[in-house]
């Protein structure tokens, strides 16, 4: 009995010194209960004002599409306008609906709606961070603004004051990274502790920072558009805690992105998906996928997203912008493997693994 | 013919009983239809004719003289004894009664003309409330007294529909459209809606021709004040005052409008009330004409200063999406100038100065994302001179235009810089129609052709030029054994440039110029008048027309949208007209019917699900039928109104459709007189049942509403 209590001390001791400062808020991770989730959940934007946007899911197991899951889960009611990212935390969905100044919050075995959060007139929600079951961000576009919210209550908690026109939003290293695009004005992104829930930091990158990742070792990635002009010169930008360590130029305004490993990333321009090489921060100097491969019309990638279980890409092809579109699965070798009719304009897709 | 004849012999029978007073009709002499607002009068009374030409004359002496007079019509006096049940009046020629045209004038086309009455009027807030009731135009309406009201024919967007006032072209530089929600129809008396291109007119334009008309309806002079409300907090009041001399007419219009325009609507099942829809609004107008033996002179101008906020879609939790507003000033003026230069030879001179001052305050930064307004004023001087020539079977019409337009456009994403804009446009046309009538089997035969060139150049963020060839053909039979049958065949090629925003936000962000859009097809028309003696006019057209090109806003990146030329669409479709009076025009009936298939005929690309899908917001059907009861001093008039589905994503998804929808509207008149003063009151209600509707998306529409208006005129 008295070895079992001394274990039992070691193994408390040996927990409590182990926590770190990071480790005192707990990074967001996979919960063994929503492994029955898996799939590749796709945001349809909808068109702009039309108050159509739509969830669309594909099973990757039995290579089937499920659209208008919302719709079909909540007696035909629209989901909103202008749908624009999704996390799952739990058994719960947060969908930033932009234009629709909500996140609405529904069940993930059934798809119902669980109400939503509010943010109010103007309150575009961009991307949805889940820290914890009581802490969440959100980036306000219109507002200038990371309101900060707790998922379970749905309460409003604090506005906390960023760049011009905040997108992206990640989370690492205990603080939240906000890309402040500024529509094209703005080469900033703030850096937030999610303790004082200030920001601290202001780190200069390119013009126009939509997009944002977060590696596996913390290293925050960010995707800077650039201007909408004939070079369209944007880049990417290596952030360490409160460093911009590296960066590379990358033209055509670039876009949409998503990390294939520690050291790898795919980037979508105006010609195609590139590989990028995290270590070494350079790009290759051809796409493996032409734009025009994806979306015949336009050459418009608009959305990405990488399945890492299958080592599949799924792209967002929004055809002409008025019609449903689809997406493109391909191999990270560029080859297609398959094509899904889903929602108009899927702006964001989401695999959940 | 036939009614006036019929209703002289009742009313015969009917005076034989009544004694006391003689019911009479006054009626046109070439076509036998009855005339309004004839003024009747001795040295004793003075009486005006009803809507349908009627009026009861109280007995007098025999000897005592009678008066008719109507400002289109020769003035005529007769004996009271010498008064049967119909005085026929002729209408004064173009000039004097002394040279008259020989030439035969033909209406090529189909032409839909509405003579604004006062019940017409009051019943109706803008004109585009009243193309719509009135028309089978489709109106694109964003809801309520100040939304915005586009006219869309046969599917075509509203840039391709030339709009003209007093003969000078009103569509908006930057947009290329016209909102027919800015004129009230107390500024109008008449719209004429053309849909082939017609001798008369030097516009070529898909979507046909609407042609707004101050002038001179009434016959007596007259002045006139009134007021309306309405259940949307809508207050309006307004004069008007006509003169009538020799040679000499004036007019003079004012109106005052406000609203807070919260009108009801529904939205997922909650009625709620529309935000930042309000308006406040002065238009004033001055219209003069001098007529001399050889001449016509007609200044018009108006001023118009409007405040109106800008509400916005309705979404999911997000009903008041804008707090943006409009704030515009504009100044109208037009000069017309039609001259008989020799007996079959006129030269008609027209001047038009155009101005207006947009400021547009944002701020909530929705609409532009770093500044809180934009402002836009715009300079826009027009001209034109046509030559009139008929001799025998011929008629040939000449013309040139000049426009010039300077638009300072303040830049999008800057404050207080701004782009400055110059647009040169000019316009060379000429048209032709000749007369065959010595054709066996056939009354007459008209063929018409008209060709227009056009070339403008403007400085955009470069410099842009354009020119566009387009022309018309016509042929026209009425046969002899039907002399009220006409049948049309029109064929016609047709380029439509760019509108200012079109060109500029395409080299703004696409760094390129949009083509021309191109149209071509035909039409065969049916026109039947008088059908077998009975009062109903039959009209139908089949149309058949292919657009290449066709500019299309699509959205690219951060929800920013950019014009494209995009695809190929065939336009096919059948329009009906059938009009009707019974019991002696007591009841008027009216049934639009229009059929539209507007397709795109283009697969884009691999998986182009909007290949032979029908254009977004096109309803595939629509049925206006129209009734006007008249009796004594009481109108009646009832709208129904039927539209199909429409769908608002271009692979006609289900899920992105709007539903069908029927609304129906009526009023109620009743004017009387009392001294010299005729008294008109007007009860409308909207949306009689309550429909739930959108014509655009995310628009709603207002439910039930109510209005009313008192008219006084001093005779």
């Amino acid at each position: 009995m008295k070895r079992h209590f001394y274990l039992t001390l070691i193994i408390f001791a040996s927990l409590f010194f182990a926590c770190s400062k990071d480790d005192q808020v707990t990074p967001p991770k996979d919960n063994p209960l929503t492994s029955k989730y898996q799939g590749v959940y796709i945001v349809n934007e909808g068109l702009y004002g039309q108050n159509n946007a739509s969830l669309s899911f594909i099973n990757i197991t039995d290579n089937v599409v499920f659209n208008n899951i919302y719709e079909d889960a909540n007696n035909s009611n629209s989901l909103g306008d202008t749908g624009n990212e999704m996390v799952i935390f739990g058994n719960k969905g947060y969908i930033a609906v932009d234009n629709s100044n909500k996140i609405e919050i529904i069940n993930m075995d059934t798809f119902k709606s669980l109400g939503f959060i509010d943010l109010g007139g103007a309150g575009s929600p961009r991307d949805v961070v889940i820290v914890d079951s009581t802490l969440g961000y959100v980036t306000s576009l219109y507002n200038d603004k990371l309101v900060k919210f707790n998922p379970t209550t749905k309460q409003i908690l604090k506005d906390i004051r960023v760049g011009g026109k905040p997108e992206a939003a990640v989370y690492a290293n205990g603080k939240i990274y906000v890309t402040n695009s500024g529509f094209g004005n703005e080469n900033t992104v703030s850096v937030v502790d999610i303790i004082t829930d200030s920001e601290i930091a202001k780190l200069k990158v390119g013009l126009n920072p939509r997009f944002a990742h977060t590696a596996d070792d913390g290293t925050v990635y960010v995707v800077c558009s650039g201007q909408y002009d004939a070079t369209g010169r944007g880049g990417i930008y290596k952030i360490v805690n409160l460093t911009v360590t590296d960066s590379v130029i990358v033209n055509n305004n670039p876009g949409e992105s998503c990390l294939t490993s520690n050291t790898q990333m795919i980037v979508a321009n105006s010609f195609g998906l590139y590989k990028v090489n995290l270590s070494t921060m350079s790009i290759d100097s051809t796409p493996f996928v032409n734009a025009m491969d994806i979306n015949p019309i336009f050459g418009v990638i608009y959305s990405l997203g990488f399945d890492k279980k299958n080592n599949n890409l799924y792209c967002g092809n929004p055809k002409d912008f008025q019609q449903n579109g689809e997406i493109v699965v391909l191999n990270l070798s560029g080859t297609e493997i398959k094509r899904y009719n889903v929602g108009i304009n899927p702006g964001t897709i989401y695999v959940k693994q | 013919m036939y009614f006036c004849k019929i209703f002289s012999v009742f009313l015969f029978l009917c005076n034989t009983l009544l004694l006391a007073q003689k019911v009479i009709i006054v009626c046109n002499y070439e076509t036998k239809n009855g005339i309004a607002n004839v003024t009747v009068f001795s040295d004793k009374y003075s009486y005006i004719t009803d809507n349908n030409g009627l009026l009861e004359l109280p007995k007098t002496l025999p000897s005592d003289s009678i008066y008719f007079s109507h400002v289109a019509y020769s003035k005529t006096s007769l004996l009271y004894k010498d008064i049967k049940d119909t005085v026929f009046l002729r209408p004064k020629n173009l000039i004097t009664d002394e040279i008259t045209i020989t030439a035969k004038y033909t209406e090529q086309g189909f032409k839909q003309t509405i003579d604004i009455n006062n019940v017409q009027k009051s019943n109706f807030a803008t004109i585009g409330d009243l193309i719509k009731a009135e028309s089978d135009l489709f109106i694109k309406d964003y809801g309520g007294v100040s939304g915005v009201k586009g006219v869309s024919l046969r599917g075509l967007s509203s840039e391709n529909t030339v709009v003209l006032f007093n003969e000078a072209r009103i569509n908006d530089m930057r947009t290329g459209m016209f909102d027919f929600s800015l004129i009230s129809p107390l500024a109008i008396d008449k719209i004429e809606i053309i849909k082939n291109n017609s001798i008369e007119s030097s516009y070529f334009s898909a979507g046909g021709i609407v042609k707004l008309s101050s002038g001179f309806n009434a016959a007596e002079n007259k002045i006139l004040f009134g007021a309306k409300a309405n259940s949307d907090f809508y207050r309006s009041v307004f004069f008007n005052i006509k003169q009538i001399y020799n040679n000499f007419n004036y007019s003079i219009n004012f109106e005052r409008g406000y609203s807070s325009n919260n009108y009801k609507y529904n939205f997922e099942g909650i009625e709620l009330r529309r935000q930042n829809a309000f308006f406040s609004k002065s238009f004033l107008s001055a219209d003069i004409e001098y007529r001399t033996s050889k001449n016509i002179l007609n200044l018009y101008t108006h001023y118009s200063h409007l405040k109106n906020g800008i509400p916005g879609f309705v979404v999911n939790n997000n009903t008041s999406s804008s707090s943006a507003y409009n704030l515009s000033k504009m100044y109208f003026f037009v000069a017309n100038n039609n001259y008989l230069l020799q007996n079959n030879w006129f030269i008609l001179g027209n001047v038009s100065y155009n101005y207006q001052n947009l400021y547009l305050y944002d701020p909530l930064k929705q609409i532009f994302s770093n500044k809180t307004s934009q402002s836009s004023i715009l300079h826009e001087t027009s001209g034109f001179v046509k030559s009139r020539y008929n001799k025998n079977n011929f008629i040939i019409h000449l013309g040139y235009e000049f426009t010039y337009s300077n638009l300072k456009n303040e830049m999008p994403t800057e404050n207080n810089i701004f782009l400055n804009i110059n647009k040169t446009y000019n316009k060379l046309f000429i048209n032709g129609s000749y007369s065959i009538t010595s054709v066996p089997y056939s009354k007459e035969i008209n063929f018409f052709v008209g060709f227009g060139y056009d070339f403008y150049k403007q400085n955009l963020l470069n410099t842009n030029k354009g020119n566009l060839f387009s022309y018309n053909t016509q042929a026209e039979i009425k046969p002899a054994i039907l002399p009220s049958l006409r049948l049309l065949l029109s064929f016609s090629k047709l380029l439509r440039a760019p509108s200012f925003n079109e060109q500029f936000y395409s080299s703004l962000y696409n760094l390129k110029f949009l083509n021309n859009e191109y149209y071509e097809g035909y039409d065969f028309t049916i026109d039947y008048d008088k059908i077998a003696g009975t009062d109903i006019n039959f009209t139908a057209t089949y149309y058949n027309l292919i657009s290449k090109d066709k500019i299309v806003w699509i959205p690219s990146r951060q929800a920013l949208q950019t014009p494209k030329n995009y695809g190929h669409i065939r336009y096919t479709g059948v329009e009906v007209k059938i009009e009707s009076s019974f019991f002696k025009n007591l009841i008027n009936v009216n049934v639009l019917y229009n059929y539209n298939n507007a397709l795109s005929k283009s697969k884009m690309f691999a998986g182009d699900n909007s290949f032979n899908k029908q254009l977004v917001y096109v309803p595939k059907e629509r049925i206006n039928i129209n009734t006007s009861i008249n009796y004594k001093n009481i109108t009646l008039n009832v709208y129904n109104s039927f539209t199909g589905e429409r769908f608002y994503s271009s692979d006609n998804s289900y899920k992105n459709r709007l539903n069908q929808y029927y609304v129906c509207d009526a009023s109620l008149s009743y004017f009387y007189q009392l001294l010299s003063f005729k008294h008109n009151i007007s009860f409308s209600v909207f949306n009689i049942f309550n429909t739930d509707y959108f014509v655009i998306q995310s628009y709603p529409m207002p439910l039930r509403n109510y209005s009313i208006t008192y008219i006084m005129e001093i005779l």
